[in-house]
């Protein structure tokens, strides 16, 4: 898959792709981009322990059909993970295709959701520009990318409930779809948003996603995002946002499946008072490779950001995490702290950790600290002398250290979904519920 | 109940424990004193058969079994509970699950059915109130965040909970002020049982003001130096420990 075969394929393809002149236009630029940097290269600074030859040297199919069999019905399985009941909000897409739409219609006045598919000629010219400093192949997302959901909120509409989107993959090979979600909240709006990206161990596919946020003076969004894809599957994802004054951004990020996994999430804290809190839980085992790069920029003083990174690395499992702040020029009064912590269940798996600060001002609070290392001895004992016995001690200590991000994402049985993942034995059964 | 006999442990090659014998029979208290570095919270531990400490000689038997062969979770089941000097935190798991994983875990292997939860909670309900424990204790992760007392009320609720045949209490009375001193001491006596036995590791005679024990012992250096009744301890309380390590001092 070079360049330029994903170059012919794209123009072959460019007028049956939904959007007029400039979308096309923006499609070509953004393909041209990609092609002068091409797959990033592990001699990248930032791609260093990420190897995308998986990738580059495999075949996709970037431009996926619409599943034949696609319906509510023939994925039952996998939805019924995501914990739906009557009348929850969702959107259900199938290799990037949107299937069903039980959200738009449900949303209060001020409030919309639309299927990409047929609304980027609406979108802001803004949103159709690739950052100079974006991952390449976000490029690609954006050259590529024919469906999605765009979910607008007018000044001081509140959604209350949450949102869920759900992005499954068909067990069709070779399938790369490119979602799109665009997120535009207007001033003091808030609203809850989960995003579920499921398969099952047939998909051999790959997902490139690329979510952008843009929040206006006093927004609000708390954004849960589960991906668990099947072990075949590779992801790689570019979550941007840009947030406005006093405006609170709030990520949970949850990865147990896949195979090859590249998340990055990088936030522009654009005016004063704006704040993000970023957390994540990812597991690595069995031949996973999850990798999670953050960066955030205080641009504006009196900016506040928190990153919590929790990992747990099994056997042959390879675990990244790089956390980036740059607190920039001629700011005040920044409060920005990290802590990465990340638990080895065998010497057979790997970790690496690096939070990076960039400071160029002096009014600033920063903290970072990381941790690598096995279950506490004194825990494991205090719990045995209890009467528990070591497997299940073992188990429930793995447990309580995903906890800590588990218990802030709003979706139900990840407990029971990470302990059936890592094969962990608990003392007593998951109805009863261990987390604070 | 408890018979331990010329017991030698070492902790990173120091020996700590030079030869102790001890016998506590069924529904007794028994109290150790002693001062710092003596080797009190080592024999706790090494009862609870903490990993890292090495047992180099001597047998413990416990209930007619080799206390020493059994792992910690073998010695629980069995009926022995150490209330931990410092107990440890678990973030990220509700005392509630502890205490019904603990109490299931054990009652299994006396092949006793699973208690069920509305019976897990009207039992713990009733200790939380005799320990003045407030309710929202039940959610919070284990020992995170409590402070001290409360870490040390946990234990001893934890104690009433599983219902030990031999409960050791290592300086439970430590970092307590006096009315929680009491409410602890008044969960331990209402456990004294002529099946239950205990053993008191303290520092202080005040604990030993509220649960009278049948025996104080004196440790120094690895070893019991002096018994007697709770007498001793005042004696202890009044004059110190340098009359008794002279004492025990070879000629």
């Amino acid at each position: 898959m070079t360049p330029q075969e994903l170059t012919d394929r794209l123009r072959q393809n460019l007028s049956r792709l939904p959007g007029s002149a400039a979308v096309q236009a923006a499609r070509e630029a953004a393909m041209n981009a990609f092609s002068g940097a091409g797959f990033p290269s592990r001699k990248l600074e930032d791609w260093r322990y990420t190897d995308l030859r998986a990738l580059s040297e495999a075949s996709f199919d970037l431009l996926p059909t619409r599943p034949d069999d696609a319906s509510p019905d023939a994925y039952a399985r996998l939805i019924a993970t995501a914990g739906l009941k009557t009348g929850s909000l969702w959107l259900l897409f199938v290799d990037g295709h949107l299937i069903v739409d039980r959200a738009s219609g449900g949303l209060p006045r001020g409030a919309t959701l639309s299927n990409l598919g047929e609304s980027w000629d609406d979108l802001d010219p803004a949103a159709l520009q690739m950052r100079g400093d974006s991952p390449p192949l976000a490029a690609l997302n954006m050259a590529f990318a024919s469906q999605g959901a765009w979910l607008r909120l007018g000044e001081g509409t509140i959604v209350e409930q949450p949102i869920h989107l759900l992005l499954i993959d068909s067990d069709r090979p070779s399938q790369a779809p490119q979602p799109r979600l665009q997120i535009d909240i207007g001033r003091d709006a808030r609203a809850t948003l989960v995003q579920h990206y499921l398969g099952t161990g047939a998909s051999s596919g790959w997902t490139n996603a690329l979510t952008r946020i843009s929040m206006q003076a006093g927004a609000g969004l708390t954004l849960t995002r589960l991906q668990d894809h099947g072990p075949e599957h590779l992801h790689t994802e570019l979550l941007e946002a840009d947030l406005a004054a006093g405006a609170q951004l709030d990520i949970t990020y949850i990865d147990l499946g896949g195979k090859l996994v590249r998340n990055d999430v990088q936030i522009k804290l654009r005016e004063p008072e704006a704040g993000c809190d970023l957390a994540g839980l990812f597991v690595a085992t069995g031949g996973q490779h999850v990798d999670n790069h953050l960066r955030v920029d205080h641009c504006a003083s009196s900016t506040r950001s928190r990153e919590v990174f929790r990992s747990i690395i099994g056997e042959h499992g390879r675990g990244v995490f790089n956390g980036k702040v740059i607190v920039h020029k001629q700011t005040r009064g920044i409060d920005a702290r990290q802590t990465s912590d990340n638990l080895l269940l065998s010497d057979r798996g790997e970790i690496d950790t690096k939070p990076e600060l960039e400071i160029y001002a002096d009014d600033v609070k920063c903290a970072h600290g990381a941790t690598v290392g096995e279950l506490d001895e004194e825990q494991l004992f205090y719990l045995k002398s209890r009467g528990i016995a070591d497997p299940a001690a073992r188990g429930l200590l793995t447990l309580a250290f995903a906890n800590e991000i588990l218990s802030r994402a709003s979706i139900t049985g990840l407990q029971r979904r990470l302990t059936d993942k890592l094969d962990l034995e608990l003392p007593e059964d998951l109805q009863w519920n261990p987390a604070p | 109940m408890l018979e331990i006999n010329s017991l030698h442990v070492s902790v990173q090659g120091h020996e700590i424990l030079d030869g102790l014998s001890l016998s506590v029979g069924a529904g007794e208290v028994h109290a150790i004193m002693g001062p710092n570095g003596s080797g009190k919270s080592t024999l706790a531990q090494v009862l609870a058969g903490r990993p890292d400490y090495e047992v180099t000689s001597g047998t413990v038997r416990f209930l007619d079994a080799d206390l020493l062969s059994m792992s910690p979770e073998e010695r629980a089941r069995a009926g022995l509970f150490l209330a931990f000097q410092y107990p440890i935190e678990i973030p990220g798991v509700n005392n509630a699950y502890l205490l019904k994983a603990a109490l299931n875990a054990q009652k299994k292997s006396r092949g006793e059915p699973a208690v069920d939860a509305f019976e897990f909670m009207r039992l713990i309900k009733q200790h939380m109130e005799f320990m003045q424990i407030p309710k929202d204790f039940l959610s919070r992760s284990v020992n995170a965040g409590f402070s001290g007392g409360e870490k040390k009320r946990n234990e001893i609720l934890q104690m009433l909970t599983l219902q030990p045949r031999l409960a050791v209490l290592d300086e439970t009375d430590s970092g307590l002020d006096v009315d929680a001193l009491k409410v602890v001491a008044k969960a331990v006596n209402s456990a004294r049982d002529p099946q239950r036995s205990m053993i008191l590791v303290t520092h202080y005679e005040r604990l030993l003001e509220l649960i009278e024990p049948d025996y104080v012992h004196v440790l120094s250096r690895g070893r019991i130096v002096k018994s007697g009744d709770r007498t001793l301890a005042r004696e202890l309380d009044e004059h110190g420990y340098d009359w008794i390590q002279q004492q025990a001092e070879p000629a």
